[in-house]
């Protein structure tokens, strides 16, 4: 009986995988071709990609909402810029070791007022996609360093200093936008 | 930091995090917004049909290693299994050797017969052992042996024991009475026996010089005799060690 319970799962997981290429292949296909620019290397992204997804699966309830789009979207297109980035030879911000200031400060002066949540939406847009994906990743999809770093193809210590940016990034913006308020 | 300054960081915390994650739900939003004015759009690529077939064999190879996974995790549940219940009959196999007389003499048989170069040994249980034992009950392959021919009223054999050139003879009396016979077939055996505090005088056995020591109760008569030499021991009364010495007959 256990058994066969566990081949009806196999069965549904390989369904959910099916369902879940088949809705999402062209949005992860253009994606990973408009950063790479590039007929093959996009095609290996969204391998990489979906091999990522495959291991999260569990972790997808719903295969047609907006949320598992968008999930699928940022895997794809943060495994995109890393080949891109590869392709470049560029040095990964994140190998920089350097000393990180502290954020607590900038959060204790910034004020929460009424209008906050619509600077946060429009701040967002401005940071590069990796950071505001991983913000993503991490607050709103609540994966783990760890399971975010499998995602992304990147270190843990990578993921966590990407993230300590990220969020210095964000703060800094809205804090920006505040000082400018003031002084008009 | 009082409880409360605490209390007020922790808040904070949250915040920050709801603010973060609140960012995060923007970004999700606006990439949907993205793709949604992307859709508007042509393809300007067409999709290349190698990659459905790249994915195709990529989900049944993610079934396989599940499978595998599966298999593995089966097995391994197996194996402790297999090895609790190994386990058990071990320890009951063991249980039951230790209990059951004849398993008992059966296994350790095995074992003795292993050593048998070396040495015989009594497997009988003495405790429960009613049968007793005279000069007949030897072991046939006692040859060229000397035995005593008087045995003193009362006492049986109750071990044998024979080494590579020892042949040792166990009697026993009811009243836990023991005599015990060595015969040491080697002419160069020298005989060590412990004279300290003991008293000790020289006995005649059939013609032969013979030593008789007293220690702690226990009395010892030790002699030569052709190419052998003996000894009797006893709790019991010297003077029946030597007729027993001197009763000695070689059995062929």
């Amino acid at each position: 009986m256990l058994l066969f319970l566990a081949t009806i799962k196999d069965e549904n997981s390989k369904k959910k995988l099916e369902a879940l290429y088949l809705k999402y292949k062209k949005d992860m296909f253009n994606v990973a071709y408009r950063i790479l620019d590039d007929y093959q290397l996009a095609q290996d992204a969204v391998q990489t990609a979906f091999i990522n997804i495959m291991d999260n699966l569990d972790k997808i309830e719903n295969i047609y909402c907006n949320k598992t789009r968008a999930f699928v979207i940022i895997i794809v297109r943060n495994i995109s810029i890393n080949l891109y980035k590869k392709r470049k030879k560029h040095i990964l911000l994140e190998d920089i070791d350097d000393t990180l200031p502290d954020d607590k400060q900038m959060i204790d002066e910034m004020i929460i007022d009424a209008d906050i949540l619509s600077k946060i939406s429009s701040k967002i847009r401005e940071l590069r996609p990796d950071y505001s994906d991983i913000i993503s990743l991490k607050y709103f999809y609540h994966y783990s360093d760890d399971e975010i770093a499998r995602l992304l193809n990147i270190t843990p210590g990578n993921v966590r200093v990407r993230l300590h940016r990220a969020k210095q990034r964000l703060i800094m913006l809205l804090s920006e936008d505040r000082e400018l308020t003031k002084s008009e | 930091m009082n409880d409360l300054s605490m209390q007020k960081e922790k808040v904070m915390e949250k915040m920050k995090e709801a603010m973060l994650e609140y960012a995060g739900a923007c970004n999700a939003e606006n990439i949907i917004k993205e793709m949604r004015v992307d859709d508007k759009f042509e393809e300007q690529v067409s999709f290349p049909q190698e990659l459905d077939k790249r994915i195709k064999k990529l989900i049944t190879q993610y079934e396989r290693k599940k499978y595998i996974k599966k298999s593995w995790k089966t097995a391994l549940k197996l194996f402790s299994k297999v090895s609790a219940v190994f386990f058990v009959v071990f320890i009951s196999f063991t249980v039951l050797l230790t209990n059951v007389q004849a398993v008992r003499v059966k296994f350790f048989n095995f074992l003795i017969q292993i050593e048998k170069e070396f040495t015989s040994i009594d497997l009988k249980d003495r405790k429960e052992d009613n049968y007793t034992r005279d000069v007949s009950d030897l072991p046939m392959e006692w040859e060229n042996v000397y035995i005593p021919e008087f045995i003193p009223e009362g006492y049986q054999i109750s071990k044998v024991e024979s080494l590579v050139n020892t042949k040792i003879i166990h009697y026993s009396n009811e009243e836990n009475q023991i005599i015990i016979f060595t015969q040491y077939q080697d002419e160069n055996t020298n005989l060590r026996i412990d004279t300290e505090n003991a008293k000790f005088d020289k006995v005649d056995i059939n013609g032969f010089e013979g030593l008789l020591v007293e220690k702690n109760g226990m009395f010892t008569v030790a002699w030569h005799y052709n190419d052998s030499a003996f000894s009797l021991m006893s709790n019991a009364d010297k003077g029946i060690l030597i007729k027993m010495a001197e009763s000695i007959k070689l059995r062929k």
